[in-house]
């Protein structure tokens, strides 16, 4: 996959997780999403339960702009203004 | 105007309670009119937890006059982590760790995070759904344990390199392993405020399947 597919497949994830229609009428109780905005290291089990580790890259697109889009429905209510 | 973040997330070591870099890190997020939330795990194993360095902890949380999220031994149902795939003990320590939180620190909100169950027990002992054995039920004189239930999951798992599914994001939710339901059972069950604690997507060029492939 390169750049762009990549961040379409995360995007696709975040449409999924921000859909505040969903979160309104499915799970009313759900009142805070943490996203791991990180770029690491992890150690991988394999199936013979052995293991190595592989850089893992669950950032956000920067280039995109669906993650903004998403949280500034209302429903989000993000931090206080300082 | 963009909108600003209302948590920030701390991965800490409960033996490295004392060190002040933790309290300007969350001073920092709530001069930003944010939360701090830390993830407050005993890598020296269950056994090892301090009390006082607890009580330390708490005590600093206080001070900070805001809402703290402390999840104590996230993804506990994981065996990977020292805490992890001991139901007993860890709701033993949950209960002790709960129980100091709450009665230093009203401010505090204590957070139940296991891994979303699929796959569960990930080559440990399957001591049950992968959820309930692990919630540590009951109240003491400070009120029930849990303040929040939350849930930890990504797009796939890391032996998977498939795209993004629809609807998975609710699916895992309301129908995981076992057919268990986690809003229905401990968010709606247990009449608590929920968290998905972690989540993300991720390349699937870098899925172990493919380097599988390439190391053969």
């Amino acid at each position: 996959m390169n750049e762009i597919e990549q961040a379409e497949n995360k995007d696709d994830w975040l449409g999924q997780v921000y859909n505040a229609s969903i979160l309104k009428t499915e799970l009313p109780r759900l009142n805070a999403i943490v996203y791991f905005h990180v770029s690491k290291t992890e150690s991988i089990d394999t199936q013979s339960h052995s293991f190595y580790d592989i850089v893992v890259d669950y950032r956000i697109p920067g280039f995109t702009n669906v993650y903004k889009n998403l949280i500034s429905d209302p429903y989000f209510i993000g931090g206080e203004e300082v | 105007m963009s909108k600003s973040h209302a948590i920030f997330v701390r991965y800490i070591d409960i033996g490295e309670s004392e060190d002040q870099v933790h309290w300007n890190w969350a001073n920092e997020v709530k001069q930003n009119g944010s939360m701090p939330m830390f993830v407050y795990d005993p890598w020296g194993g269950l056994d090892s937890i301090n009390t006082s360095k607890i009580e330390y902890f708490a005590a600093k949380s206080k001070e900070l006059n805001t809402t703290v999220f402390i999840v104590f031994g996230h993804e506990m149902n994981l065996r990977y982590y020292p805490w992890g795939n001991q139901p007993d003990k860890y709701k033993e320590k949950f209960r002790l760790v709960a129980d100091i939180f709450h009665r230093i620190a009203p401010n505090v909100k204590i957070v139940w995070v296991p891994n979303q169950n699929w796959g569960y027990p990930w080559g440990g002992v399957d001591y049950g759904d992968g959820y309930s054995e692990f919630y540590p039920d009951g109240m003491s004189a400070y009120g029930e344990y849990v303040d929040w239930v939350g849930l930890n999951f990504y797009d796939k798992d890391w032996d998977e390199n498939n795209l993004v599914t629809s609807g998975f994001f609710l699916s895992n939710i309301k129908s995981g392993q076992d057919n268990t339901d986690f809003y229905q059972k401990f968010a709606v069950g247990k009449n608590k405020p929920m968290m998905i604690a972690e989540t993300g997507a991720f390349d699937p060029n870098k899925d172990p399947t493919s380097m599988d492939n390439e190391i053969r």
